[in-house]
């Protein structure tokens, strides 16, 4: 029989405390005037902790401040790596950010561990979302049909490849690959290798380091008509799934097309950088002659999207939501809504690799500014994406080293997939 | 005279003290404790609170810390059937098997060298202490460079003898051995200034007898320095097990366990299970597991010196 260890919580909710926990210092109570005074704690993933990342977080305050100008902002940036980290403590300790900004697929497992609030009672509105965002942008902000995040800027990963390298290999450059079988056999083809055996060009560059083949598997299984989840319930277990896994495991350890998590020491997208033929590529590309920018390879690149059974760009994204127990409720609510600012999320889009969310966006001169992005806003109605209900983040984790197993051929795809399947059914 | 007889005076010498100046005695065993109060607080504080906490927790099904309900024993009985609890645990075991006894020779081995008189003793021995007051990140990122499959030095040497490239960090079958090379590198330092400071302890009388016993050079290690060291190889022991049962860094900066949890120990397991996926319950059961390995561990690292002699 179970039973509340509310002793052991208030010892730990001491301990930490005594450790030096430091409140919000929120103390005046939630209206929406300009006179509301008190300081929101606002926890931004993946904001560089330098000028960088503060200039354009002050860009957000700035904006917020119409609105509240005598409510302070504290921010806390981290890394993905270290967010889940902050939110444990916060909640342990009873001090829970006002704000919390993260990728999409925090959104359903912090509603349901109550470290984020229900936006529909704040006033936002599913229908508010349809009007601002993509439609498949919708569906991974609720939880149990309720809003309680908003879309603030999409990250895609887009499908490149480079039409000299396909005149040299004896392929048609203005064809792109439609089927993933086309895509590996077009690989095979691209794939350069020295006397050694060692690759020079690679056929097609997966862009993942060891461990995070996750969003290259949903984008693959997206093209063959599977999806991660439906709702809550995973789908990926299917025969979509098998197939896409099997085929990542081919073009790695069969193939050998692709280098088993191979990054350069920039991690840019080798396609980008002419090192391999064909991959996934960011949805920023710098067309400059500047440090960094890939000038006239630019117009070598070729932007494409699967097609098998359906057409499909991967999408993940970055999200805002109000802290579970803000005592400034419709200030954080205005703080999350300064997120969505057209000109922050340009600003945040240079930060995250990533295109703006808004709608209206498509004009912009961001992102006009270069193929890439431009290619990757017009197709985000196709978006696939990676979450999926409350126990998400428990199957993120053991995601990715379960795939590898597959994809080196330490196991089989349908086993694993099943396994993964009981735990994001709640399993271990 | 036989030890009763010895002892008797002496209990009788210390019933005397006590009745004699009771006053002092509690005078010096209340400065003790005043001294110890420091100390004392915080070991309960953030040792054996927690300590205590992490067993309770581990009883639970918590997300987060303070919030969950008691499921006994559920977390232990789920854990024996994880295979990614199964996988970290042999290849902390792994790590700690190779690392440790290997780190150990090849330190007394340095240590043996450094205590020889050579020309630029103190600059090698400053040499290999660097590793050790360098930030295990700065070292995890200097062999992230050595081990880049494009580029780096491991594959440039491979190259020179005309083998081809391997994936150090990306090849599952190579990882872990890749990683427990920086472990017993990172701990050489600290080993070597230990043994370094054991054998400068070496009796030299027992040396020198032995030499005039016309012992060779491995006769008068063997039989009298190697013994010599005993109670330092215990500590090196016990000190270098629980080092490599607590290898996190090294893991969290090179390969995040990865490839395909080839590199996934202990350590890094509770961290994933603790902040990736929210099971802190979870991830206390498994701390209580690991301390349970380290403890026993250390105990047949003590067997090993049960009928070693002091010298």
């Amino acid at each position: 029989m179970k039973k509340r260890l509310g002793a052991v919580a208030v010892v730990a909710v001491a301990l930490l405390a005594l450790a030096g926990c430091s409140g919000s210092g929120s103390s005046a109570p939630a209206s929406a005037d300009k006179d509301q005074a008190g300081t929101i704690r606002v926890l931004v993933a993946n904001f560089p902790a330098n000028n960088v990342g503060q200039g354009v977080f002050d860009q957000i305050v700035k904006v917020f401040h119409k609105s509240y100008p005598k409510v302070k902002v504290e921010s806390d940036f981290v890394p993905y790596d270290s967010l889940n980290q902050k939110i444990s403590t916060s909640l342990a300790s009873g001090q829970n950010y006002d704000v919390i900004s993260a990728g999409i697929g925090w959104v359903q497992p912090l509603a349901d561990l109550g470290a984020i609030q229900d936006l529909t009672k704040l006033g936002i509105t599913k229908g508010d979302l349809e009007k601002s965002a993509y439609p498949s942008f919708v569906a991974p902000m609720l939880w149990k049909d309720d809003v309680y995040a908003v879309p603030v800027v999409a990250n895609p990963r887009v499908l490149a490849y480079s039409k000299s390298a396909f005149e040299k290999a004896g392929l048609d450059p203005d064809k792109a690959p439609q089927s993933l079988e086309e895509l590996r056999e077009d690989a095979k083809k691209l794939t350069i290798r020295d006397a050694s055996g060692n690759i020079t060009q690679t056929g097609f560059d997966f862009w993942a380091p060891p461990s995070n083949y996750r969003q290259q598997f949903v984008a693959f299984m997206g093209a063959l008509g599977g999806q991660e989840f439906t709702g809550e319930k995973p789908t990926f277990a299917s025969k979509a799934g098998v197939d896409a896994l099997q085929l990542i495991h081919d073009m790695v350890t069969v193939d050998k097309s692709s280098t088993y998590g191979y990054q350069n020491s920039a991690k840019t997208a080798l396609v980008t950088t002419g090192e391999a033929a064909m991959g996934f590529a960011s949805p920023y590309v710098d067309c400059s002659t500047d440090q960094g920018g890939i000038g006239d390879k630019c117009k070598d690149l070729v932007y494409f999207n699967l097609k098998d059974k359906k057409e499909v760009e991967y999408v993940g994204g970055r999200v805002a939501a109000v802290g579970e127990g803000s005592k400034l409720p419709q200030a954080s609510l205005a703080m999350v809504k300064a997120f969505q600012d057209q000109k922050v999320q340009e600003a945040i889009s240079k930060i995250d690799v990533g295109v703006p969310i808004d709608k209206n966006a498509g004009d912009s001169a961001f992102v006009k500014s270069n193929p890439a992005s431009t290619f990757a806003f017009k197709n985000l109605d196709k978006g696939v994406f990676e979450y999926g209900g409350a126990t998400y983040l428990d199957f993120r984790a053991k995601f990715g080293p379960a795939l590898d197993q597959v994809i080196l051929g330490k196991a089989q795809a349908q086993p694993t997939l099943d396994d993964l399947k009981k735990v994001a059914e709640g399993g271990r | 005279m036989t030890s009763a007889t010895l002892a008797a005076p002496r209990r009788a010498e210390r019933r005397s003290a006590r009745r004699g100046s009771p006053g002092i005695a509690r005078a010096k065993a209340r400065a003790g404790w005043i001294l110890l109060v420091p100390a004392l607080t915080h070991s309960v504080i953030f040792m054996a609170l927690p300590t205590i906490i992490v067993v309770g927790l581990s009883l639970t099904d918590a997300r987060v810390v303070g919030r969950g309900d008691v499921v006994w024993l559920d977390n232990y009985i789920e854990l024996f059937q994880d295979q990614t609890f199964r996988t970290a645990l042999l290849n902390t075991l792994a790590y700690t098997i190779v690392v440790v006894p290997v780190g150990m020779a090849v330190a007394l081995l340095v240590a043996l060298g450094l205590n020889a008189p050579i020309r630029g003793r103190a600059a090698y021995r400053t040499l290999f202490y660097i590793p050790v007051v360098t930030s295990a990140v700065a070292v995890s990122t200097v062999w992230l460079w050595i081990y880049n499959p494009a580029s780096g030095l491991a594959n440039e040497v491979l190259a020179f003898f005309g083998i081809g490239r391997s994936g150090w960090l990306t090849d599952p079958d190579i990882a872990l051995p890749a990683l427990m090379v920086i472990g017993v590198w990172q701990g050489l330092g600290s080993k070597m200034i230990i043994y370094l400071a054991a054998l400068q302890g070496v009796s030299q009388e027992l040396v020198e007898a032995a030499r005039l016993d016309g012992a060779n050079r491995w006769q008068i290690f063997w039989n009298v320095t190697w013994p010599a060291l005993g109670p330092v190889q215990f500590f090196v022991l016990v000190t270098s097990i629980a080092g490599s049962f607590q290898v996190f860094d090294l893991v969290y900066v090179m390969t995040q366990g990865g490839p395909a949890n080839a590199t996934n120990v202990l350590t890094f397991d509770i961290f994933t299970n603790a902040f990736s996926r929210l099971q802190i319950g979870y991830a206390s059961a498994e701390t209580v597991i690991m301390f349970v390995f380290v403890g026993v561990m250390i105990y047949l690292g003590r067997l090993t010196q049960r009928d070693r002699k002091d010298y």
